[in-house]
């Protein structure tokens, strides 16, 4: 049998997998984070699991070990149909795949250890950046070594969103994170202060842009046209907001360090690139919209389906309410509360996980060969408790923050302060109580999901591998 | 219940203009008016010690400037709605579209008196359930109102969510706006 | 245009050029010239490097996270400014590698701590802080109490600072593993909680 007529899934199908371990574990220590700031008690003095060492485990558990599996398996996926050719290496493609897992295991054990380098999202200290350098450099060998062998001569735009998620963050994560070592396991970082601050806004704004955006964005312009079987709606629009949207993204990290004392011109310059980032991502929103629309049907008989509908609503919410909480004068409230957090998670969870849902159970049939998913119904269980779960959190978080960021600053006709610190801390109990519930809603759904795939699985593992003959192309579109 | 009384809605015979001066203008009366007395005798309650009271102009600004946000966003909303409907509802008119403004906007507004006791906690407990019965009557009425099919309906209500959700937080930063210009309590800033 | 980008989306090595340019703009325009602003990198007046016990307090704050809740940067605002003291300035920053300015405040700022509260009560809160304040929220941190710092890593710190142009003396270095040994974290942790603010 010449393999080379085929497509290679099985490091895909591995990092799926990976995929639903790593949103148990992350969501599962976001929950009990949750749990920590209102039961304090559950620090129960144990170093590894107090919530300043947790929650960066937390964060990097969730958008590195849950999100960047699920976009180098849909990135492996997408990238074969897409150039109609088998992956480059499949061998180095699964040194990714199990490399990936190992960096992010280490590291987010690391953290807990305390070792950290404390900026967010890159708290990840020297050794574990080099090794995750190095499969990410090995990521861009296999995707770009696929994309250089294509046999169908334009690149589809699910790949432009790749490239640009693989070579930004790879530019990001170098920057960020040059250090000097002073030990096997620690380091200093060679920019300070403001300085530092800086260049790791700039970072850590892009890590959400491209990592969990620009990522996201290429999972999504090749699920929803597979689901809604038709075409991008306008591929004029997909080019402009692209390249408006890479441009435009990475200036305004300095919004992140309203009234610091970092200069103002960056603010300013950070503040308005951050209103103008709404419309490369509208415009991204309005080509999904329409290229769903008269696929209307889709909706009761693609289970996952609805999953990436909704994913679209809070896309365009968060992309609005990002640029809004990057005025100065609402920043001036939003900064340093709940909002902000609230803000994340409607993104986080409400586009980014949903959208991975969606994919999921779209591609898992595929992938296992089989006719369809152990359990439509437990899909539609899990969609509900997803959503009523994101609503729930986001709202307790928006009402929690303002009232956190007018407490902060009231003050009465004296011209002293209304509130001590301390009231600020109580009033947001019955909030984090409630963002408490949510999130286990969300939790307990993604268990139901994996407990639905498992079972597809187990009912049809005897037809692994599944061989997919790679198509012929169409005449004219050769490279 | 909720079914047929929509469907009864659809099938009688009114004016865009009877409909919103003879029902929904004083439904939008209520949640202004409720604040008004709310913020300016009780005071907003954030959850611990005195409430924040604003004094009478202050309260009657906001009030005015709440109002009139509602009846623009009840206005937009029906503008968008028919705007919309060019994708999902071809046979939808613009006297439709306030159909279905009126029809989700009614448990919102009336509920509005929640302003009455202005305190945070109370009202996301209390406008939680009422924002659910609104998202309910959106799907449940479109189809009807709009005569469309309910697949197209859902794609709609789903739309109509997005643009509403996103409204309901530039309401949210337009008051933070406000706040830090002086609108409001009395920040430090 | 269209026909511009058909021969870029048909090519990938243009393709990846092109992504590395229009992305590289905004960050080469806020990062590489302010590596060259004075201002940003002057110290204020008082501004000192942290003593190797600092330091390694320090060290101990970044590993227990406290960054995760607790901002050091305090906003040109009315409100904050009486709240917690002084507004920040870049000029106290100079020594800071990482900077800690955190993003969330889940307890108070700290920008301005030093000096507040007495070392016994650091000690009494960072042991059981509802002792102390009844409705904190804080995890305990008793484990500093019982640890010796780690003294091994402090010359080479040290030395990597001064590399950094942080001013550090010859003597300093040399008795730095002495300063510090035997030392609790929690000791350490105080002089480093004790010396925030101080520098402007």
């Amino acid at each position: 049998m010449n393999k080379d007529l085929y497509y290679t899934d099985s490091a895909t199908v591995f990092l799926i997998f990976c995929t639903m371990i790593w949103a148990i574990i992350g969501m599962t220590a976001g929950a009990y984070l949750a749990s920590e700031l209102v039961m304090p008690w559950l620090n129960f003095d144990i170093a590894e699991i107090t919530f300043g060492r947790l929650r960066p485990f937390h964060t990097n558990a969730v958008i590195f070990g849950f999100g960047g599996s699920a976009l180098i398996a849909t990135a492996f996926y997408t990238v074969q149909r897409t150039c109609h050719v088998r992956l480059f290496s499949p061998k180095l493609a699964w040194i990714v795949a199990i490399g990936w897992q190992i960096g992010v295991a280490v590291g987010v054990a690391s953290l807990l250890m305390g070792y950290t380098s404390s900026k967010e999202y890159a708290e990840f200290e020297w050794p574990v950046d080099i090794a995750v350098a190095i499969v990410w450099v090995s990521f861009a060998i296999v995707f770009f070594g696929t994309l250089a062998t294509r046999k169908i001569r334009p690149i589809y735009v699910s790949n432009w969103f790749y490239g640009a998620l693989i070579i930004v963050v790879a530019m990001l994560h170098i920057v960020n994170n040059l250090a000097i070592p002073y030990s096997w396991t620690q380091a200093y970082p060679v920019y300070e202060g403001a300085q530092d601050a800086i260049v790791q806004w700039w970072y850590g704004h892009n890590a959400v842009g491209f990592f969990l955006t620009a990522g996201f964005l290429g999972m999504f312009y090749y699920t929803l046209p597979k689901q809604a079987d038709k075409p991008i709606w306008s591929y004029r629009l997909s080019v402009i907001a692209f390249w408006a949207f890479i441009y435009t993204y990475i200036w305004v990290g300095p919004h992140h360090l309203h009234y610091t004392s970092i200069p103002d011109w960056l603010m300013t310059v950070a503040m308005v690139m951050s209103i103008i980032l709404i419309l490369p991502s509208w415009a991204t929103m309005l080509n999904a919209v329409m290229t769903m629309s008269g696929a209307w049907e889709k909706l009761r008989t693609d289970p996952g389906m609805k999953f990436v509908v909704v994913s679209m609503i809070f896309y365009a919410l968060s992309t609005f309410e990002g640029p809004m909480l990057a005025i100065k004068s609402v920043n001036v409230i939003s900064h340093y509360t709940d909002w902000t957090v609230g803000h994340v998670h409607s993104g986080a969870l409400g586009w980014n996980a949903f959208v991975t849902f969606g994919t999921v159970y779209f591609l898992v049939p595929k992938l296992l060969g089989a006719s369809e998913l152990y359990s439509k119904r437990l899909v539609n269980i899990h969609f509900w408790l997803a959503l009523l779960g994101v609503l729930i959190y986001i709202v307790a978080l928006w009402a929690s923050g303002v009232a956190q960021g007018i407490m902060n600053l009231s003050i009465n006709d004296y011209g002293q302060l209304n509130y001590s610190f301390i009231d600020i801390v109580v009033v947001t109990i019955p909030y984090h109580w409630m963002r408490l519930a949510g999130g286990l809603m969300f939790l307990f759904g993604v268990l139901l999901m994996a407990y639905n795939l498992y079972r597809t699985y187990a009912a049809s593992k005897h037809n692994l591998p599944v061989l997919v003959k790679i198509p012929k192309v169409h005449p004219g579109n050769e490279i | 219940m909720i079914k047929a009384s929509i469907e009864r809605l659809a099938q009688s015979s009114y004016s865009p203009g009877k409909l919103f001066f003879g029902f929904s203008i004083w439904l939008i009366l209520i949640p202004p008016i409720s604040a008004f007395f709310g913020m300016h005798y009780y005071g907003w309650s954030l959850g611990i010690s005195d409430p924040i009271r604003l004094d009478f102009t202050q309260s009657l600004i906001i009030s005015i400037f709440y109002f009139l946000a509602l009846v623009v966003g009840f206005f937009v909303t029906a503008l968008t709605i028919k705007w919309m409907s060019s994708v999902y509802a071809p046979k939808a008119t613009l006297k439709d579209a306030f159909a279905v403004v009126t029809v989700i906007t009614t448990p919102i507004m009336l509920g509005g008196i929640v302003h009455l006791y202005p305190s945070i906690f109370f009202h996301v407990i209390a406008l939680s359930p009422i924002f659910a019965l609104s998202g309910y009557l959106l799907f449940a009425s479109i189809p009807i109102l709009l005569k469309t099919d309910y697949d197209r309906g859902i794609f709609m209500g789903c739309s109509l969510f997005g643009f509403i959700s996103t409204a309901g937080i530039s309401l949210l930063g337009i008051s933070a706006i406000a706040w830090v210009y002086g609108i409001g309590p009395n920040l430090g800033v | 245009m269209l026909k511009l980008h058909r021969t870029i989306e048909s090519n990938s090595a243009l393709l990846i050029f092109g992504i590395l340019i229009v992305s590289s703009i905004g960050g080469f325009v806020q990062i590489v010239p302010n590596l060259f602003d004075e201002s940003l990198h002057k110290g204020t007046a008082n501004v000192k490097p942290y003593s190797a016990l600092q330091l390694t307090g320090r060290d101990i704050y970044i590993r227990e996270g406290c960054v995760g809740c607790h901002s050091q940067q305090i906003r040109p605002l009315v409100a904050e400014v009486m709240r917690y003291g002084e507004v920040s300035v870049s000029g106290e920053h100079i020594y800071d590698r990482p900077f800690l300015w955190g993003s969330k405040r889940t307890g108070p700022d700290l920008a301005r701590l030093g000096g507040k509260y007495s070392d016994k009560w650091h000690e009494i809160h960072l042991n059981d802080p509802r002792s102390v304040v009844p409705q904190s929220i804080m995890p305990a941190y008793p484990w500093l109490t019982k640890n010796k710092v780690n003294s091994k890593d402090i010359v080479a710190k040290l030395k990597l600072l001064k590399w950094y142009g942080h001013p550090y003396t010859d003597a300093e270095i040399k008795q730095a593993e002495q300063a510090i040994d035997g030392k609790t974290e929690l000791e350490a942790m105080i002089a480093y909680l004790q010396v925030l603010g101080t520098f402007r």
